[in-house]
């Protein structure tokens, strides 16, 4: 709660979270097109100070450039504005959720810098795994931010528990995806055994069925034990889902190709689609991205079904 | 029955003694008990397995020398015998304090069955058996790293319980120091001036893993035992703070952060077994975290309190399975 005045917390969150999804497109599209490497020296680019590359090399030179080094400007754009909201929550607002919310996110954006950093410095796919999966998660905590700070003074109405409870299953479901996801597109040959891919996949399915069940078992439950807003939360994510599975068979069309039988032949376009074809590209990373976008949405789906409700108004009393 | 005299003088005679002697090794065997049980409170030897749990997973995962095993199991008694001096001195220092809390009060310093001076002895006998047996086995690095451990347990954490809740993120770093003991005992620093990063990278994530892991632990403790701290006039945050919210809050970012950190510990083998695990581990670490911040109850508590147990376990036990250096 802000002790007086205009309420700064809320636009600086809706700024982050704005530019973080911005930001996680980037980081899709470097992995897409396997371009992390493409500025091989960490902080600096080419031997420059990252922020003064010059503005032509980067915005007209090659495309993986483009990528890389815009990842690298967004991500320092994201700490920058990390780092505002902090210093604007530790000042006036009065939550104690969203003051260790903020916590968790200063240490979260640090931990991303260094490891983006640790990615190019030791060119190792492990450290681009834990990457890939932090940047969700940093993305999910500034939209608790938002969702918390957005609200004033009110708290939203309580929801029933179970409608809180698959909300909140629905969040971790759609992260552990998430994680599974980062596997499948950071797959190093030398650590992983076909068995264990075979296995992964198969996760990464069975997740996709858990995220769609809970995401439509959440619109009946919202809107018989939640608010209009949970309500309303809840309709917009299970739609999302139901384009992710499209996604979903996509991905996998453009990356493995269709399984021998499954369509007939007709079906099939005469030359496969590349991954990092423009079409193959889009249908790859809007996979990616929509899977954060779920999860940011199931964040926003719990905080109006109840999650941490209450802790305001008790940390003003 | 020309005996039956003697007997009916004697039997009586034998059951006495009998029972005089079994009496004695009753008595023997409460004096062992109780002794043993002393000793154990003293000690704290689950306190202890988990910094040796800590070392041997850093020394691990850093790619220390695993055919030494003579020499790794001298580090892991001689740091056993530093944490259990610290734990002594802390008894010591904490005496009249425990004195207050049930949860403490049949500790041997505290309740009168161990003098401060003999304690004192105790402390630095051991303290210098340990710090001697960690420098022959792991070097003067290593020993050092112990001894610092020790420093920032008995002479910063300790009397910082009485004046500030920022104790816990002050005894936190003296829990994660152990894992400095592992990896400077596995040649860490020769190693990351050869070129190899990973294992510097990992032993940070590790003592970083651990740091985090413990501000939902003591958080679940704290708040359990409030009204006892409360009556003891330790500043912990939960008394501080009657609402819990803001020891939610620390567990919640500190289990939030741990997320990523614990990833980390999969850079050195690549290992998709164990990136997985522990990315369960941390998941439901955070899962128990956030119940904790919504409910703030005991049962909430209890719950975290057991998940940070398990999940710690699940950790390490993953790293050191999976874990190996490629």
């Amino acid at each position: 709660m802000t002790a007086a005045g205009f309420n700064w917390t809320f636009p600086i969150a809706c700024l982050l979270v704005g530019v973080t999804a911005v930001l996680l497109c980037f980081g899709a599209l470097v992995t897409t097109y396997d371009a992390a490497m493409a500025v091989p020296d960490w902080p600096a680019t080419y031997g420059h100070n990252m922020f003064l590359f010059p503005f032509a090399e980067w915005f007209y030179g090659p495309w993986d450039l483009f990528l890389e080094h815009g990842h690298r400007l967004l991500g320092a754009t994201v700490g920058l504005i990390t780092l505002v909201l902090a210093a604007v929550v530790w000042l006036r607002e009065r939550n104690p959720t969203v003051r260790s919310l903020v916590v968790a996110a200063v240490l979260l954006v640090i931990l991303q810098g260094a490891l983006g950093g640790a990615r190019v410095l030791l060119d190792d796919r492990t450290v681009a795994k834990i990457h890939a999966c932090t940047g969700p998660l940093f993305f999910a905590v500034s939209v608790a931010i938002a969702a918390l700070t957005g609200r004033g003074d009110r708290s939203p109405a309580a929801s029933g528990p179970l409608a809180l409870r698959v909300t909140m299953a629905l969040v971790a479901a759609a992260y552990v995806q998430l994680v599974a996801g980062a596997q499948l597109r950071h797959l190093d040959a030398a650590s992983i055994t076909p068995p264990m891919f075979r296995w992964l996949v198969a996760f990464h399915i069975l997740g996709a069925v858990a995220v769609a069940g809970l995401a439509w078992v959440a619109v009946p439950l919202c809107r018989m034990q939640g608010s209009p807003a949970a309500a309303r939360w809840a309709t917009a994510i299970a739609a999302l889902v139901g384009c992710q599975l499209l996604l979903g068979l996509g991905a996998w069309f453009v990356s493995w190709g269709v399984p021998s039988g499954v369509l007939p032949a007709t079906w099939l376009p005469a030359e496969p689609i590349a991954a990092r074809s423009p079409r193959g590209a889009l249908v790859v990373t809007g996979h990616v991205v929509l899977g954060m976008l779920i999860l940011g949405g199931s964040v926003a789906l719990a905080i109006a079904a109840g999650l941490f409700r209450g802790t305001r108004a008790r940390a003003v009393a | 029955m020309s005996n039956a005299t003697p007997l009916s003088i004697a039997e009586p005679t034998a059951l006495v003694q009998r029972a005089g002697a079994g009496a004695e090794i009753a008595r023997l065997r409460a004096g062992i008990g109780a002794a043993v049980g002393d000793l154990s409170r003293l000690t704290r030897p689950r306190i202890a397995l988990m910094v040796l749990a800590t070392v041997v997973s850093a020394f691990w995962l850093t790619g220390g020398d695993r055919s030494g095993h003579v020499h790794l199991l001298g580090l892991l008694a001689g740091t056993a015998i530093v944490a259990a001096s610290s734990s002594i001195a802390n008894q010591i220092l904490e005496r009249d304090t425990d004195r207050l809390m049930p949860r403490t009060s049949r500790r041997p310093v505290a309740a009168g069955r161990l003098s401060v001076p003999a304690g004192w002895v105790i402390t630095t006998a051991s303290a210098v058996t340990g710090l001697a047996l960690t420098t022959l086995s792991g070097g003067w690095l290593a020993a050092t790293a112990a001894a610092a451990t020790w420093l920032l347990y008995v002479v910063v954490y300790t009397p910082l319980k009485k004046r500030t809740p920022l104790n816990t993120a002050v005894g936190a770093v003296a829990g994660a120091l152990p894992v400095a003991i592992g990896w400077l005992a596995a040649d860490g620093p020769a190693r990351l001036a050869a070129g190899d990063a990973a294992g510097g990278l990992t032993a940070a994530a590790l003592a970083t893993v651990l740091y985090l892991w413990q501000f939902p632990h003591f958080m679940a403790i704290a708040w359990l035992y409030r009204s006892q701290y409360a009556a003891a006039g330790l500043r912990m945050l939960t008394v501080d703070d009657p609402s819990g919210l803001r020891a939610a809050g620390q567990s919640l970012a500190a289990a939030l952060a741990m997320i990523p950190v614990s990833l980390v510990l999969a850079v050195p083998s690549g290992s998709v077994r164990l990136f997985l695990a522990a990315a369960v581990a941390a998941l439901v670490y955070c899962g128990a975290a956030v119940g904790f911040a919504i409910r703030r109850d005991d049962t909430s508590a209890r719950r975290l309190l057991l998940v940070s147990l398990g999940s710690l376990l699940a950790l390490l036990t993953a790293a050191v399975l999976f874990g190996q250096p490629r």
